[in-house]
């Protein structure tokens, strides 16, 4: 017997969604892409901390001279450098854009007041500075990556 | 139902823990970094230490020095990153398995066993630091 279907399509796309988050429309939803770099940048954070944990443990497992040899490792460009510096990005990014949502969604700040819907609806949250708020993260993270990388590679 | 309706449904609390507590420690987690982070990134900026470049901010005598002056700090930045980020996951981890009670629990109890490990990886970075020769 044919499994009975809903007539309500699955809002739920899951692993394509988190994979490959193009599948929602961006066009005009930069909160779809502030939401989907947070992700991203969220799960690479996860295993930079892991390897962090594990790496900063070094002198209290191997002692001093294994942890210079590993520090070492971080000065000049190298694979190791360059991917302390994606994570550094990832960091930047995630910390500023979770300020942004603090500020949203656990103060209420510039999502406008809820209103009667009128003709033309324009939805308060549009007419707030939210979306100020995203272009200000995005364009801070390149600027605050930027230093980073100038005190990471060339001071 | 309305959303309080979200009381009664049993896949909203795990081990008596509300989906809304575990909301709050998440947005709890994330204001601590915000300082945290903050300032365990500006030590390593080479003028504020007095060196010449990035890797001479980790060297022994500075992270020595660290870990014995701040260690409360450094205590509390590594419960905050690894509650914050182990929890982070595992919400995206439960979108991903969906209904599936079985897969949840899994995810739930590896989550814990991850921050448990974690955390006494961290512990021990700081109760072991060994003494400069």
């Amino acid at each position: 017997m044919e499994k009975a279907r809903s007539r309500f399509p699955t809002n739920r796309l899951g692993l394509i969604a988190s994979f490959y988050p193009w599948v929602i429309d961006v066009r005009g939803n930069p909160e779809r892409i502030a939401f989907t770099l947070h992700r991203i940048t969220g799960i690479m954070l996860v295993g930079f901390i892991a390897l962090h944990i594990v790496s900063t443990n070094t002198p209290a497992r191997a002692g001093w001279e294994a942890w210079v040899e590993e520090v070492q490792r971080l000065s000049g460009i190298n694979p190791v450098s360059i991917l302390f510096f994606i994570a550094m990005g990832a960091l930047i990014f995630h910390s500023l854009n979770g300020i942004r949502l603090l500020l949203v969604e656990l103060l209420a700040m510039g999502i406008g007041r809820p209103e009667k819907p009128k003709p033309p609806y324009i939805p308060p949250s549009l007419k707030g500075y939210q979306r100020t708020l995203i272009y200000i993260v995005l364009a801070l993270s390149i600027i605050i990556w930027a230093l980073m990388g100038y005190v990471m590679f060339l001071m | 139902m309305g959303f309080n309706g979200l009381r009664n449904v049993p896949h909203v609390r795990w081990l008596g823990v509300k989906a809304g507590t575990i909301a709050l420690v998440q947005y709890v987690t994330a204001v601590l970094m915000i300082f945290l982070v903050a300032w365990h990134l500006a030590v390593r900026i080479p003028w504020l230490q007095g060196v010449e470049d990035f890797p001479a901010t980790m060297g022994p005598e500075i992270v020595y020095d660290e870990v014995k002056a701040f260690w409360p700090l450094l205590l509390l930045l590594s419960i905050a990153v690894i509650i914050h980020g182990v929890n982070g996951l595992r919400g995206i981890l439960l979108e991903w398995v969906g209904f599936n009670e079985r897969l949840k629990l899994v995810v739930n109890v590896l989550s814990i066993l991850v921050v448990i490990v974690l955390l006494l990886v961290a512990v021990h970075t700081l109760i072991a630091i060994p003494e400069l020769g």
